[in-house]
């Protein structure tokens, strides 16, 4: 019997994937006329498409390479992995099409760098302290 | 030698330096000016089975004919739309001489309006933007059936670039006009050595891309171009006997025109592109060619494993320059910024008399029919 419990979770673990979703809030200032968004607008504003979010002109931030929050963030809103988000700046970057977004190395200089930039907009894990600031979206992967 | 290349490129683009110090002096600049360097690089090394040298790859290996290095450094005021950018190029080919590949002023109106002046890439090719980052393609280099000097004899221009974004559904057009001129440029064609003295073109592209899917059409016009091959033909009687028909003092000028339509399915397991091009010359002798490539890649992860057919199809009979090109190849990623890729073409000349892309002069015969190339490459973006 212990054998199938163990056989059981062994096989959870190994094909399940992630056991548990990673939530990530995106954040802005909270003087921003900006009240919620959806994720296409996010998306588009994190490829450089545009530098507005609902007529706002925000600088986005992003958390380091290799975070987990960025990475749901990623997948879940811009839907590409780092090796594919990676290939697309380097065309951009390299066709001066634009340059990646600046990086903030935690939760808390995010959310410290959006309340000192009132055009600013950036994501953290649901964990973080956002009570200064104003949520304008809820995801997780 | 790279210092005094990079003084005489300097010099030789004062109206950018003019440019660099208006945005470094103007009140828009304040401390948080930002400046982003970036680099890439390609170390390849390539070797044929065929005496006769082909697109710059011989039978002893070649580390240095698809290797290129590229630093780029952007400078942007932060409170402004204007930025600086300048990217300085070493191509193995040329001797790993530093060149400045581009060096403009660009200026963003909104989103939507973007312009850019000085050197700038000329946008013939789908993949023109991106020509010198190789991990951004899926060949060690692109077919140069298609993107070869043997079809277009340059990369850039100096002029100016507006382009004009719209943003429909879920789909981002793009609307591109240049003009520009590019004198005195040295290029070569087969065995040839040519300088580019005198061009003048103006073009126009449309792209339509969404996540996945790109397509695009573009026609430029050449009304004024030179070629002086006059060095050329004093080192090689030969040479001269072949432009005797067509330019007797060495110098060849016409008009011509390219027009171009091509595109890419970029998914999660599948990786399809695509291209023509039709280059028609307007002169005695004149000649159209209309060559393609066509490449389908399957994914694997981080493996990509692809098949390009790519063919040069000219009614020229100075130089007949007709072949085909079938490449299998593999990329993969080792991580987001280097990538590794190895790949053998078989090359087929077509046609009675013909050259292909081959470095001899007409009237010589190809050692090998078809022939076969080996390339690895290592490339990396930082």
């Amino acid at each position: 019997m212990k054998l199938a419990h163990l056989t059981f979770w062994s096989f959870l673990v190994l094909f399940s994937g992630k056991l548990w979703a990673e939530e990530f809030l995106v954040i802005v200032h909270p003087d921003s006329s900006i009240k919620e968004a959806d994720a296409d607008s996010i998306k588009r504003l994190y490829l450089g498409k545009t530098s507005q979010l609902l007529g706002v002109r925000l600088t986005p931030a992003d958390l380091p390479e290799g975070n987990s929050v960025r990475d749901a963030f990623y997948e879940k809103v811009v839907d590409k992995d780092a090796s594919q988000l990676k290939a697309y700046w380097a065309q951009l970057i390299f066709t001066g099409g634009g340059s990646p977004p600046t990086v903030q190395n935690s939760d808390q200089t995010m959310v410290q760098w959006v309340l000192a930039k009132q055009n600013s907009i950036g994501y953290v894990s649901s964990s973080a302290n956002t009570s200064n600031v104003k949520v304008i979206y809820r995801g997780s992967q | 030698m790279v210092p005094n290349n990079l003084a005489k490129n300097f010099l030789s683009n004062r109206p950018l330096i003019g440019g660099l110090l208006l945005l470094l002096l103007s009140p828009l600049v304040s401390a948080e000016r930002q400046v982003h360097h970036n680099g890439f690089l390609t170390a390849a090394f390539s070797q044929t089975d065929s005496a006769t040298s082909y697109s710059g790859i011989a039978d002893d290996i070649n580390f240095s004919e698809m290797s290129v290095i590229g630093i780029q450094t952007k400078f942007q005021p932060s409170a402004a739309q204007m930025h600086f950018t300048i990217q300085l190029l070493a191509r193995g080919s040329r001797g790993w001489d530093v060149d400045a590949e581009w060096a403009y002023v660009g200026f963003k109106l909104a989103d939507a309006y973007e312009f850019q002046i000085g050197k700038i890439r000329a946008p013939m090719f789908l993949v023109s933007e991106t020509l010198d980052v190789g991990i951004t393609y899926p060949w060690i280099r692109p077919p140069v059936e298609l993107y070869g000097f043997a079809n277009i004899p340059f990369t850039t221009v100096n002029g100016m670039k507006a382009k004009r974004r719209f943003h429909w559904m879920d789909l981002d057009l793009q609307l591109l006009a240049y003009v520009g001129e590019n004198p005195s440029q040295a290029s070569s064609l087969n065995a040839f050595e040519f300088n580019l003295t005198d061009l003048i073109i103006g073009g126009v592209e449309l792209l339509i891309l969404n996540d996945k899917w790109k397509i695009r059409a573009s026609y430029h016009d050449a009304p004024e171009l030179s070629y002086d091959a006059t060095d050329s033909i004093a080192a090689d009687p030969n040479v001269g006997a072949i432009f005797s028909a067509l330019a007797p003092s060495g110098i060849l000028s016409f008009d011509a025109s390219f027009a171009t339509f091509g595109g890419q399915y970029d998914s999660e397991h599948w990786l399809l592109m695509g291209e023509v091009g039709q280059r028609k010359v307007s002169a005695s002798g004149g000649s159209k060619n209309t060559n393609y490539f066509i490449t389908i890649g399957r994914k694997l992860e981080s493996l990509l494993l692809h098949v390009t057919y790519s063919e040069f199809d000219t009614d020229s009979t100075t130089i007949v320059q007709n072949q085909s090109t079938t490449t299998i190849g593999i990329k993969k990623g080792l991580n987001p910024t280097t990538s590794i890729k190895a790949e053998l073409s078989q090359v087929n000349l077509q046609g009675t008399g013909s050259i292909g892309l081959y470095d001899i002069l007409p009237g010589n015969a190809v050692d090998k029919d078809p022939a076969h190339i080996l390339g690895i490459a290592l490339n990396m973006v930082f």
